[in-house]
C-alpha cells in the first residue's frame, strides 16, 4: 500500500465554502452527471465531481492548488442537470472565492474583502487619503469657472497616489500568484519536471492561452447562457479600452508634453474610445446584474463577494458617465462630486484587486497557462 | 350476482385488475367476500402481463397470472368488468354507491377467439399491449393469454366496412356492433385502489436521447422486445435496423433520484436491468451488457441475484451515471458518456442499444379516479385514518416489484375485509 494517503479533513474550510455560496455541497451523491454535462471538463480526471467530493471532505490543500476550478466558466449546466440540487457551479465559485483569500498577501486584506462589515472602512480609506491630499494642496472647495477636474484634484495628487497603489497592488499580486503557481506544481496535476526555455514557454503556453482569453473561446462553449458570454465580452473589452485610454493620456501628459490636453474634445479618437468603453461597461454590467437576479432563485446564487465587485464596477461606469455628462452640462457642484466618487471607486477596484473578485482575471489566466504547461486538456 | 355475500356483507370494489388488484380480489373472495373488479383495459394483468420474466426466478408472467386466472374462474364471488372505469363514488365506509362506466367491446361472451375477424379486418391500430411499438389489427386479441380470452374491436372501425367484414366473418354470432357504453351501479362496503403505475416519460429527460436516438429505449420496452409475445417475437432486435444486439448499455436512474424528474428511487430498476442483462446474454452468447449506475440497489436476498449476474464476465457494472447520449449518424449506434467515478476517467461507450432504466409513476398521481384519497408529494396514496374504507395496494402505495405487490395486496384484502365486517 505504497500509495496510501492520510486524509486530513479541514472542517473550517467546509464551513467557509458553505458561507461563500457553496452551502449545497453536502447534497452531492457523486453520480458524476456534472462531469459529463460540462463542455469544458477534460476526459482525464474530469471536474467538478472530484472537487465536490474534496469540498465535502474538507480537502482544502487539494482544492486551492487545483487548476481545474479555474477551467470552469460557470455556465451552470452542471447545476441545472444535478439531480440533487448540489449546485456544483456555485461550489466551484465558492472555492475560487476562497482561493483569493487563501493566496492574499497581506492576508488581513483578503479577509476584509470577503466580509461586508469591512466595506465602510475599505471605502473610507480612499476618501480619507484623497481628502487629506487635497487639503494639503488647498483644494477642498468647488472651483469656479469652466469645469476642469485638474482644478479640483490636481494630477500631481492623483497620479502619484494611483501609481503607488498600483505598485503595491502589483507586489501583492506577484506574491499571491507565485504561491499559487508553486502550489499547483505540487498539487493534483503536478507538472512533469521538464525544463522549458522561457521563449518556448511563452510561445507554447502563454500566447495560446491569451489568444483563447481574448477570443473568449472557452466561455463561448458554455452555450446555455449566451447573455453571460456577451456581457463578459463587453466588460472585458471595455476594461481594455479604458486601460488604453488611461495609458494614452498618461503618455500624453508626462512624456509627450500635452500638459493641458484634458478635457479631450468629444471628437478626439481617444475620447471616442473612452466613451465607447464606458457605455460597453455599463451595458455589460447591466446584463450581468439582471442575469444574476434572474438566476438567483433556481440555478445559482450570488454572494456578497460577487455583488460587491459587480456593483463597484457598475458604479464606476455610472459615476464616470455621469461625471462627463454633468461636466458638459456645466453643473459644477455635481460634476466635481461625481468625479470624487469615481476616484474613490477606481481606487477601490485597483488597490484591492488581488483580494477581490477582480483577481479572477489573473488567477484564471495563470491556471490556464499552468494547465497548458502541465499537459492538461482545457 | 347477489348484492351481498352469505353473511350479508357488501362487496369490495377493487379498482385495477393488475397483479395487485387481482391478488386483493382473490384473497378477499377466497375468504368469502364479494368483489367487484374494475379494469380499464380489455384484459387483466396490467403491467405484469407485459413483462418477459420476473426477477429473480426468471420465469415468465404466465406463471403467476395463469394461477390467478384459474382461481378466478372457479370463484363465484368475483365480478369483473374490463374496459371499464369508475365514474363516481359517493357515500362512506360500509355504504358506497359506485357508478361504473363499461365501454363497448363489440364482442360478446360467445367469442371463441378463433381469430376470423382479425383475418378479414384491414385497418391497423397502435398496439397498446406492446406499448405502441407496433400495430395490430383493429379486431384483435390483446395478447395470447388475455383474460378474458375474447377479441376486441377498436372503436375506430365501428361504422366502417371493416366492422361489417368482421361481423360477417364471425361464425359464432359473437360480434355485436350495436353495443353502447353502459353504466353499472353497485353498492360496496370498501374500496381498494390498485391502479398501478406507468413508466416515467423518458422524453422529459432531455440529455438521454430518448426520442432523438432511435436505438435508445426504456426498460419497459425492453421487456416487450424480449417477450415471446412482443413485437419481435422475443428476439432482441434494435429499432433502427432490426439488427441483433451485440452490445447493450443500461443507464440506471434515468430520471430517478433526480430533483428535476422523480426525486425518489423506484427500487426495482436495478434488479430489472440486471434481469434484462440476462435476456441479452442468454439470447446472444457473444453479447456484452454494461450497466452504469450510481448505486446498485439489490436489497436483502436480491444481493444473490446481483452477484450471480455480476459474475458473468460479459456483464460489466460501472459506477457513474450516464449523463449524455448521442447518436452516431452513420451506424445509428447510441454513444453514451459517463464518468467512471472509481477511476476518475470519462468514458464514451458505443452500443447497439441503450436501455434507460426509468422509474415508477403512480397512476394515483393527479386525481385520475373519482375516489377521495390522500396522496404524498409524488402521488403515492397514503393511508389516511380520516378516510376509512379506502385502501391502497401495490404501486398505488409505493414503488414495488411484483413479489412485494402481491404481499401488499394480500394485506390490503385483509384491511378491506375488516372494513366490510365492521
Amino acid at each position: 500500500m505504497a500509495d496510501r494517503q492520510l486524509i486530513e479533513p479541514d472542517m473550517n474550510f467546509v464551513k467557509k465554502i458553505e458561507d461563500f455560496g457553496g452551502d449545497t455541497l453536502k447534497k452531492c451523491f457523486q453520480c458524476a452527471t456534472c462531469s459529463v454535462v460540462c463542455k469544458l471538463s477534460p476526459e482525464n480526471n474530469p471536474f467538478p465531481r472530484k472537487e465536490m467530493l474534496w469540498a465535502g471532505w474538507g480537502l482544502k490543500d487539494r482544492l486551492v492548488t487545483d487548476p481545474d476550478i479555474w477551467l470552469c466558466h460557470q455556465c451552470n449546466d452542471c447545476s441545472a442537470y444535478c439531480p440533487r440540487g448540489a449546485k456544483p457551479g456555485d461550489v466551484l465559485a465558492a472555492v475560487r472565492n476562497y482561493s483569493f483569500m487563501h493566496y492574499a498577501f497581506p492576508s488581513i486584506l483578503g479577509k476584509a474583502l470577503s466580509d461586508s462589515k469591512f466595506l465602510p472602512i475599505l471605502l473610507g480609506i480612499p476618501v480619507v487619503i484623497l481628502l487629506f491630499l487635497m487639503g494639503i494642496a488647498g483644494h477642498l472647495n468647488i472651483p469656479q469657472g469652466e469645469i476642469v477636474f485638474e482644478k479640483f484634484v490636481p494630477h500631481y495628487i492623483v497620479d502619484p497616489l494611483f501609481i503607488t497603489v498600483s505598485i503595491l497592488m502589483f507586489i501583492s499580486l506577484i506574491v499571491g500568484v507565485t504561491r499559487f503557481w508553486n502550489g499547483m506544481k505540487q498539487g493534483v496535476h503536478p507538472s512533469v519536471s521538464k525544463k522549458v526555455p522561457v521563449g518556448d514557454f511563452v510561445k507554447l503556453h502563454v500566447i495560446p492561452t491569451l489568444v483563447d482569453i481574448f477570443k473568449h473561446s472557452k466561455f463561448m462553449k458554455c452555450d446555455r447562457n449566451r447573455w453571460r458570454y456577451i456581457a463578459h465580452l463587453l466588460i472585458f473589452y471595455s476594461f481594455i479600452a479604458l486601460a488604453m485610454v488611461t495609458g494614452i493620456v498618461f503618455l500624453g501628459l508626462y512624456f509627450l508634453g500635452f500638459e493641458h490636453m484634458l478635457p479631450l474634445a468629444q471628437w478626439n479618437p481617444v475620447k471616442l474610445l473612452a466613451n465607447a468603453g464606458a457605455i460597453a461597461l455599463f451595458v455589460g454590467c447591466t446584463i450581468v446584474i439582471s442575469n444574476r437576479l434572474k438566476e438567483e432563485e433556481k440555478k445559482s446564487k450570488s454572494t456578497y463577494f460577487d455583488w460587491v465587485f459587480i456593483m463597484v464596477v457598475y458604479f464606476i461606469a455610472i459615476s464616470g458617465i455621469l461625471t462627463e455628462l454633468t461636466r458638459l452640462a456645466h453643473l459644477a457642484g455635481l460634476a466635481y462630486s461625481l468625479y470624487f466618487v469615481h476616484l474613490v471607486l477606481v481606487f477601490y477596484l485597483l488597490a484591492y484587486l488581488p483580494f477581490s473578485k477582480f483577481a479572477h482575471m489573473i488567477y484564471r489566466t495563470v491556471a490556464l497557462v499552468y494547465s497548458s504547461y502541465s499537459g492538461r486538456e482545457g | 350476482m347477489a348484492d351481498t355475500n352469505i353473511s350479508g356483507e357488501k362487496p369490495i370494489l377493487v379498482i385495477g385488475g393488475g397483479m395487485s388488484g387481482l391478488t386483493t380480489a382473490l384473497e378477499a373472495a377466497e375468504a368469502g367476500a364479494k368483489v367487484v373488479i374494475v379494469e380499464k383495459e380489455p384484459f387483466l394483468g396490467g403491467r405484469v402481463a407485459r413483462i418477459n420474466k420476473y426477477y429473480t426466478k426468471l420465469c415468465p408472467p404466465s406463471c403467476g397470472l395463469e394461477i390467478n386466472f384459474r382461481r378466478m374462474k372457479k370463484n363465484p364471488n368475483i365480478n369483473c368488468y374490463t374496459l371499464a372505469e369508475v365514474e363516481s363514488v359517493s357515500g362512506a365506509e360500509g355504504d358506497y354507491d359506485v357508478s361504473i362506466k363499461v365501454n363497448p367491446r363489440y364482442v360478446n361472451e360467445k367469442c371463441t377467439a378463433c381469430g376470423k375477424c382479425a383475418e378479414v379486418c384491414v385497418t391497423e391500430v397502435t398496439n397498446d399491449f406492446n406499448l405502441g411499438m407496433n400495430k395490430t389489427k383493429a379486431a384483435y386479441l390483446p395478447h395470447y393469454m388475455a383474460f378474458p380470452m375474447r377479441y376486441v374491436l377498436a372503436p375506430e372501425i365501428i361504422g366502417t366496412d371493416d366492422a361489417k367484414r368482421c361481423l360477417d366473418a364471425c361464425a359464432y354470432d359473437a360480434i355485436d356492433l350495436d353495443m353502447q357504453p353502459e353504466t353499472v351501479r353497485v353498492k360496496v362496503g370498501a374500496i381498494v385502489v390498485a391502479t398501478g403505475w406507468e413508466p416515467y416519460d423518458a422524453a422529459k429527460i432531455d440529455n438521454l436521447g430518448f426520442g432523438t436516438c432511435e436505438n435508445v429505449i426504456t426498460n419497459v420496452m425492453m421487456e416487450r422486445l424480449a417477450a415471446p409475445n412482443g413485437p419481435t417475437e422475443g428476439k432482441i432486435l434494435r429499432p433502427s435496423d432490426g439488427k441483433e444486439v451485440k452490445k447493450v448499455i443500461f443507464a440506471q436512474c434515468a430520471g430517478s433520484r433526480d430533483e428535476n424528474h422523480l426525486p425518489y428511487c423506484s427500487g426495482v430498476c436495478c434488479l430489472a436491468s440486471l434481469k434484462q442483462a440476462t435476456y441479452v446474454r442468454d439470447q446472444y452468447p457473444e453479447s456484452e451488457a454494461t450497466i452504469f449506475y450510481i448505486d446498485v440497489r439489490a436489497l436483502g436476498r436480491y444481493e444473490d441475484f446481483y452477484q450471480q449476474v455480476e459474475s458473468d464476465d460479459k456483464v460489466s457494472l460501472i459506477k457513474g451515471k450516464v449523463a449524455k447520449v448521442e447518436e452516431d449518424p452513420g451506424t445509428k449506434d447510441p454513444i453514451v458518456e459517463v464518468e467512471d467515478t472509481l477511476l476518475g476517467e470519462k468514458i464514451k461507450a458505443q452500443a447497439d442499444l441503450v436501455v434507460l432504466a426509468t422509474g415508477i409513476v403512480p397512476n394515483t398521481l393527479g386525481n385520475k379516479i373519482p375516489v377521495d384519497i390522500t396522496c404524498d408529494d409524488f402521488g403515492f396514496m397514503v393511508s389516511d385514518p380520516e378516510k376509512p374504507g379506502v385502501y391502497a395496494a401495490g404501486c398505488a402505495k409505493r414503488p414495488t416489484g411484483v413479489a412485494d405487490s402481491v404481499q401488499d395486496a394480500t394485506g390490503a384484502a385483509l384491511k378491506a375485509i375488516q372494513s366490510i365486517r365492521r
